[in-house]
């Protein structure tokens, strides 16, 4: 028998001791908190007619940590807690989400109790385990149909818990090689530059290798000695020798350095592309639960953390670690003892540098934390500052800032005197090697078993080997840098759309505008319906009005309408076609919205206007602007439609956006035009001047508005009153007003409003 | 009477009539008494609250914290099953001592956050870390998304850490965990 949560035989053997029938199991959940809110094991199990409630401490396996990561032991429980119902008498199971804690309630013979407590770990299963609870009270069976859902919270492989639930992804177990593949994709077109490059860098390593051996060995040992070469005494031919070489060395180096970049930019600028394009892609709840911010870094930084390592990071690996393995192969070809004297001194620097980055990356961390407080401190103080005056704050103010300052400050000087200190006493450890190098390696020659030349090219290759130890002492936090950039990229990359178009979309480029909600239900959040099983219908070319209470779920109608997110239940027809399976384009050109929160884009007021049609001509912007009543005060504008707007530029009143978005909506001519408070920042008369020059605009049009005030409703054909999401009453405005509901209710007191201030 | 006096006395009448006007039903030793239910639940009697001056029955309320920061035993909001606000305790702390505790019980329970005692391990992989912990109600692990937006600084050294499904866990000062610990997540302050 299939349930939540395996139980596993030693527990079961326990509720047979209790005188549970356990070849008869039904339904077994797990939950994660006792009663007392201590991590614990507690048991929810049915078993025939008997359900038991067994908490204790699993010495086997807790709750939180799944069976295959831990060894095994003999099975043991240490009971704390057992309680048993009887299952006739279990009504109405609820689960109740609190702040941080949730409770799983019942109703037992009529009064309701607590079966168990549980943390939002569980709350899915605990979610499934109530459905399945109801199913079976009604005599229903469970199939394995009711377990459809990615089976399990943790990772196969290794027992990590999936960090994303709705992407099995663990990144402990991800092939990173195959993450690293397709970044090399975005370098798949420019092959040619990968290989030039790669030409140039091996070009690089072997000339900077050569050079000591030419730059001190021939000059102290040929040059300036007799030793019997040609050499000797020809310091001109020697010097042009060596400023040729050093050309050459340079010349590669900047070719290579110019390559890299070139490729490296485009790669990033195809990363962007991409990044922003998938994302544009993605529905709207992916907006939802991120902040716009960190979406932005995505774009921005994790982009650039790539260009960063591809400029920098790639080659300088393969620069360093040829460089280093190549020096220390002609230094102990030259002369092993004193290699080893060189690198006994090598592992020092390398944790010293190690231990300064991961200092220096706290203390920047820190610097970088201060000071972004103080910005936004900054930033508030001074977006605020009517408010600030208004009550005379600015002392307070400026005392806020003052402390922000000086931490900031702080945290600046801490850094500042730390590096004053710390970069000198590093330059110490390379002098004092240089200096026990020179020590050792001065005896040697005095001693004859080295040559001056030898010494000196010893010395240079020495200082060659501090550079690419550095570079390896701290890559190890480049690398993990990187690799979280690439693997937030791919997370947007591979993020599926929740809303996403049918295989085989009806296309209808034409619609009649006839729009049906069919026991439609939907939630943002798993078992918080913010609709719950509304019906109704407007006929094509019918106005309806929307009223009801704050966050009675008017604005998710209108969302619901233009597919910006999926129904959870039921369906909604346009036309009589599912909206799931009509063509996006078709859907999104029949259907225009101005909604509640209004958005200006960086640009002119015509581009604004000109956004959903851009290729309308001004005359015709000119009259969408007449009709939403936008041309008066456009006109008055010294730019008028050509004044620059959006990102803080020209402040537009709310009425005026409001207007402008109007504007927008009437341009795109669509057959279902959909006003979610649209004019509520409006007076009563210019709403009203919109108004009539809608409603001969939408003769044909089904129009949706959905408003607080009664009065922008006047022109509806049909009501609908929406309340805690469902549609509580539905008519015309005298069947409603007749009804003496909620409608009458909320008319009658706007009315007794008007009249008091003495309106009508 | 001085002129600063003079002013003080307005102000004082200003504040009386802003909490006339507010009206907001304090709930008291004297006119409420709190119950466990056979069902493990708290009810309410608010005295002279119900209709015509009779006692107010409610079987059910909930408890609210409004400052669960700074004051999480003064000024709870006691709600009914549908949020609807009865009435606010003041200082829970008035109280005697079986209602103080029937209600932090309650209080507890709602705002499940346990005290991290001893941080064992912080694996940062990818943009997850994962973290092993010791914690009042005992050993724990969780793993949180986006570190550094997921823990929330509350007053000066004192830090939430939201994991990936939503549960709390809190550390009241972060000065006073053992060093090891407080090295293991101190990048993230």
């Amino acid at each position: 028998m299939r349930t939540i949560d395996q139980v596993p035989p030693h527990i079961l053997t326990l509720l047979g001791d209790k005188g549970f029938d356990t070849a008869d199991l039904r339904l077994a959940v797990r939950s994660d908190v006792d009663m007392d809110g201590r991590y614990a094991d507690v048991w929810l199990v049915l078993c025939g007619d008997d359900f038991a409630v067994l908490s204790g401490y699993d010495r086997v396996q807790t709750a939180r940590k799944p069976l295959a990561t831990l060894p095994e032991i003999k099975p043991c429980f240490e009971q704390l807690d057992y309680r048993h119902f009887d299952f006739a008498q279990m009504e109405e199971p609820k689960v109740e989400q609190l702040i941080s804690g949730n409770h799983l309630s019942v109703n037992v013979g009529g009064e309701r109790q607590i079966l168990c407590r549980f943390s939002h770990t569980r709350l899915t299963d605990m979610n499934l385990f109530i459905a399945l609870f109801s199913k079976l009270k009604e005599g229903g069976c469970i199939t394995d149909a009711d377990f459809d859902r990615e089976d399990s919270l943790f990772c196969p492989k290794c027992g990590m818990r999936y960090p994303d639930q709705a992407r099995k992804l663990c990144p402990k177990c991800m092939d990173k090689g195959t993450l690293w593949k397709r970044i090399l994709f975005f370098f798949g077109k420019y092959k040619r530059y990968v290989a030039l490059s790669m030409g140039f860098m091996v070009l690089n390593v072997v000339l900077s290798i050569v050079s000591p051996l030419v730059g001190s060995q021939l000059l102290y040992d040929e040059v300036l000695v007799d030793a019997g070469t040609p050499w000797y005494g020809q310091a001109l031919l020697y010097i042009l020798i060596l400023l040729g070489f050093r050309l050459l060395l340079l010349g590669i180096q900047v070719l290579q350095g110019r390559t890299v970049a070139k490729m490296s930019a485009r790669v990033v600028y195809d990363v962007k592309d991409t990044v922003f394009t998938a994302m544009q892609k993605l529905s709207l709840s992916f907006f939802n639960s991120r902040q716009t911010g960190g979406l932005m870094n995505r774009v921005n930084s994790d982009a650039q953390s790539l260009f960063d390592f591809f400029v920098d990071g790639v080659p300088n690996i393969a620069v360093s670690a040829t460089t280093m393995i190549g020096v220390c192969v002609i230094m102990f070809t030259m002369q092993w003892k004193l290699t080893l004297v060189v690198l006994t001194c090598v592992p020092l620097f390398f944790f010293a540098i190690r231990f300064t980055f991961a200092l220096f990356d706290r203390l920047w961390r820190r610097r970088w934390s201060s000071f972004h407080s103080m910005n936004s401190q900054l930033g508030d103080s001074l977006s605020g500052i009517r408010v600030v005056k208004a009550f005379a704050k600015e002392g307070v103010e400026g005392a806020r800032f003052e402390a922000a300052n000086a931490r900031a400050t702080a945290s600046d000087c801490s850094v500042r005197q730390r590096s004053a200190t710390i970069w000198p006493l590093l330059g110490l450890i390379i002098n004092v090697s240089t200096y026990i190098v020179w020590l050792v390696g001065g005896w040697m020659v005095v001693k004859g078993t080295l040559t001056f030349g030898e010494y000196m090219t010893f010395s240079a290759y020495m200082s060659m080997i501090y550079g690419p130890v550095g570079f390896f002492a701290q890559i190890s936090s480049w690398w993990t840098n990187c690799t979280n950039s690439i693997q937030r990229i791919f997370e947007v990359l591979d993020a599926r759309p929740d809303v996403c178009e049918a295989e085989n979309p009806v296309p209808m480029p034409e619609m009649q505008g006839a729009v049906e909600f069919k026991d439609v239900s939907f939630h943002y959040v798993v078992n918080k319906d913010v609709i719950k099983k509304a019906s109704f219908a407007i006929g094509a070319g019918q106005t309806i009005g929307i009223v009801g209470r704050t966050g009675a779920g008017k604005s998710t109608i209108a969302n619901l309408i233009t597919r910006l997110y999926d129904v959870s239940d039921g369906e909604v027809l346009i036309d009589g076609v599912n909206i799931k399976d009509i063509a996006m384009e078709d859907l999104r050109k029949n259907i225009s919205i101005v909604s509640q929160e209004i958005f200006i884009f960086m640009g002119t007021i015509a581009d604004n206007i000109r956004y959903a049609r851009p290729d309308a001509t001004m005359e015709e912007v000119i009259a969408a602007a007449t009709i939403a009543n936008a041309h008066e005060f456009i006109a008055k504008l010294p730019e008028g439609y050509e004044t620059y707007v959006g990102d803080s530029r020209r402040r537009l009143s709310g009425g005026e956006r409001q207007r402008i978005s109007i504007a927008r909506a009437i341009l795109r001519n669509p057959k279902i035009l959909i006003l979610d408070e649209a004019t509520a920042s409006m007076d009563t008369t210019t709403e009203r001047r919109i108004q009539e020059a809608l409603t001969r605009l939408v003769k044909g049009r089904t129009t949706v508005i959905i408003a607080h005030r009664l009065s922008t409703l006047r022109d509806a054909d049909v009501l609908a009153v929406i309340d805690e999401g469902k549609v509580a009453e539905y008519g015309t405005h005298a069947e409603l007003f007749a009804r003496k509901g909620i409608y009458h209710k909320l008319y009658t007191l706007q009315l007794e409003a008007l009249k008091n201030v003495g309106v009508e | 009477m001085t002129e600063q006096e003079l002013k003080n006395n307005d102000l004082s009448q200003e504040k009386e009539s802003l909490m006339a006007v507010a009206d907001i039903k304090y709930i008291t030793p004297e006119n409420g008494v709190f119950r466990r239910t056979a069902g493990n639940l708290v009810a309410l009697t608010f005295r002279g609250m119900g209709e015509n001056g009779a006692d107010l029955e409610c079987p059910r309320v909930l408890l609210h914290r409004s400052f669960p920061f700074t004051m999480p035993m003064e000024y709870l909001s006691v709600q009914d099953t549908e949020f609807n606000e009865i009435g606010m305790i003041r200082d829970l702390r008035a109280f005697d001592e079986q209602t103080q505790a029937l209600l932090t019980q309650e209080l507890e329970r709602k705002y499940f956050c346990p005290e991290i005692v001893r941080v064992l391990s912080v694996k940062e992989r990818f943009s997850y870390s994962y973290w092993e912990v010791e914690t009042s109600a005992g050993a724990v692990e969780f793993a949180v998304h986006d570190t550094f937006r997921n823990i929330i600084r509350a007053g000066n050294n004192r830090v939430l850490i939201l994991d990936v499904d939503g549960n709390r866990y809190n550390i009241t000062d972060t000065d006073q965990l053992d060093a090891q610990s407080l090295r293991k997540i101190e990048m993230y302050l």
